[in-house]
């Protein structure tokens, strides 16, 4: 019986190697490429409160997510509809005004707007580190 | 024996750790159809095990992407697909999304990926200009370009929905690039007019449009 345990125990030394190494897709660490934006472009809510200027927040997320809860004065704007959302987005944008794009805490649509936007020629803008589940605390 | 067997057993633990659903491949790349909507994906597997499995959820990165399964429930030897679905809605360039499946076989999902490029047909940069309230109502620029296709463009003409926004088509490079002018009539209220972007090609092929943007605000210049 002790034998058979020693064996068991063995057995599972290269098993648990393996996913030490090469672990399961789900919880490698994710890449700045897939998981968000560049390093220069990401802030923390605690940043964004520090700036103490008025921020247009964007949502990114798709319209039942923005529908259901959303930062306060956010506009929804994302790539299911960008050709019928931006203008909504133009309108309320004021020059020199920063933009802060938010979307579900594990995507990457944050970063794919934020690019947009900024080949639409607006230049101040970020993605919010944490996405979402920071964003809420900013509901009332 | 018992070493000839710790051996084996050793070789064979992380093999059988994976033991359950087998995918023919995790990583797919796909290409849509032209002017297509929707892409949809397949990912073929087998239940390669000796237990049932049961397929228990699913989850995707993206709110464009959703899976479909043609049953719940697999018998060992039992092979079925699960059918992504990405709604393309305006996005254009490279894409790669990802959907995770739960399932009764292992407790970490099975993670499948595919990747795709949407062709962009042309890009127009800036896509938007404006004007600070009370600014010199003098032309600011932008460039269209064509970007993907071999068939040069016969004519772009551009046309604005509101009528104190006119738009002025000059062509740089033959049938690729061109540089559209727009000039607001005045500078002193809000204004957003939306300038449509119409490219004839060549060779019978259909025509396409493009958005670009010209608006008035309050503020000072900074474009």
């Amino acid at each position: 019986m002790k034998g058979i345990l020693l064996i068991c125990l063995a057995a599972l030394v290269p098993a648990l190697a393996q996913r030490w190494w090469q672990p399961p897709e789900a919880f490698r660490p994710r890449s700045a490429l897939t998981d968000g934006a560049g390093a220069g472009e990401r802030v923390t809510l605690q940043t964004v409160r520090g700036w103490n200027r008025p921020v247009l927040w964007v949502d990114a997320r798709t319209r039942a997510e923005f529908e259901s809860g959303h930062v306060p004065a956010a506009t929804l704007l994302n790539e299911d509809a960008w050709e019928s959302l931006l203008p909504e987005f133009l309108g309320r944008w004021q020059p020199g005004q920063p933009v802060v794009v938010y979307c579900g805490a594990s995507c990457e649509s944050s970063r794919r707007v934020a690019l947009r936007l900024r080949l639409a020629g607006i230049q101040d803008v970020h993605v919010l580190e944490g996405g979402w589940d920071a964003a809420q605390t900013l509901r009332p | 024996m018992r070493v000839l067997t710790a051996c084996l057993l050793l070789l064979a633990s992380p093999l059988t750790l994976q033991a359950g659903l087998f995918f023919e491949a995790t990583t797919l790349d796909a290409k849509p159809e032209s002017g297509a909507s929707t892409l949809t994906v397949k990912f073929p597997f087998q239940n390669r095990g000796d237990q049932k499995v049961t397929l228990l959820s699913t989850e995707s990165d993206c709110g464009c992407t959703t899976a479909t399964l043609d049953k719940q429930i697999f018998q060992p030897g039992e092979s079925g697909v699960i059918t992504v679905n990405f709604a393309i809605g305006d996005r254009v360039g490279p894409q790669e999304k990802k959907v995770r499946i739960r399932a009764s076989d292992q407790t970490e999902p099975h993670v499948l990926t595919f990747r795709t490029n949407i062709p962009m047909f042309a890009r127009v940069q800036p896509q938007f200009v404006y004007w600070a309230s009370g600014e010199a109502p003098t032309p600011k620029s932008m460039v269209f370009e064509l970007v993907d296709t071999e068939t040069p463009i016969q004519k772009l003409t551009a046309t604005s929905n509101n009528p104190a926004i006119k738009p002025e088509v000059r062509e740089l490079e033959k049938g690729r690039r061109y540089e559209i002018a727009i000039t607001p009539g005045a500078t002193e209220k809000f204004l957003l007019a939306t300038i449509q972007l119409t490219a004839q090609l060549g060779d019978g092929k259909p025509e396409r449009k493009m958005q670009a943007y010209a608006t008035i605000k309050p503020g000072p210049p900074a474009n």
